[in-house]
């Protein structure tokens, strides 16, 4: 899985039949110190998170795990929203403290 | 001979941690952990990503883990939905063209 941030939103009205009421947002990758990189992805989102928040995303058919997925053609999901990580007993990103 | 594609398994280091209070239900009390991917003698390859821990291992641990569709089969019963997931514990790494054994 990769660390995200969402930055926007994806609205399409024309889309397929089981695509209905999804929530898709853009998704800016970044690296695990939390720094963001060149990379966005669209994400469809299982857990309600919004504009801002650091995510974990999960791609591929995984991605299709969830419950809110499970029928949806969609190959990169929003998993979990990040609290805090560590790396190497440091705390390199902690939820509200960002910048 | 080797396939030119990667094989499904591959080796990592776990340096750190992930911590998501919310977060797929699927997910509960499971643990999110930092993998460093590297080569057969341990040397850091590639950036650094989340994995789902299948077994109970902590961190400086060397681990191997699977990827894609086959990561939730850490946990057959739940599918999990993840992209990586650690299956076990390295021990050593025996290198058959130069006859190294590399122990963790």
């Amino acid at each position: 899985m990769r660390i995200g941030k969402v930055i926007g939103t994806v609205v399409a009205t024309q889309k397929t039949e089981r695509l209905k009421g999804a929530k898709l947002l853009i998704v800016q990758e970044l690296t695990v110190e939390a720094q963001p990189t060149s990379t966005f992805v669209v994400c469809m989102d299982a857990v309600g998170a919004g504009y801002g928040d650091v995510v974990l995303t999960c791609a591929g058919s995984s991605a299709r795990l969830t419950s809110v997925t499970e029928t949806a053609p969609v190959d990169a999901t929003i998993i979990g929203i990040v609290d805090t990580v560590e790396r190497d007993g440091e705390v390199v990103f902690q939820k509200g403290a960002e910048a | 001979m080797l396939p030119s594609y990667p094989l499904g398994l591959d080796i990592g280091k776990v340096i750190g941690t992930v911590v998501c209070t919310i977060k797929d239900p699927k997910l509960e009390g499971m643990k999110l952990l930092l993998l460093q991917p590297t080569d057969h003698r341990y040397e850091p390859a590639g950036a650094p990503f989340v994995a789902l821990d299948g077994i109970g291992c902590g961190r400086g641990e060397y681990v191997f883990y699977e990827t894609s569709r086959e990561a939730p089969f850490a946990y057959p019963d739940v599918q999990p939905p993840v992209d990586a997931a650690i299956v076990g514990i390295l021990d050593s790494v025996h290198d058959g063209i130069t006859g190294m054994t590399k122990h963790s």
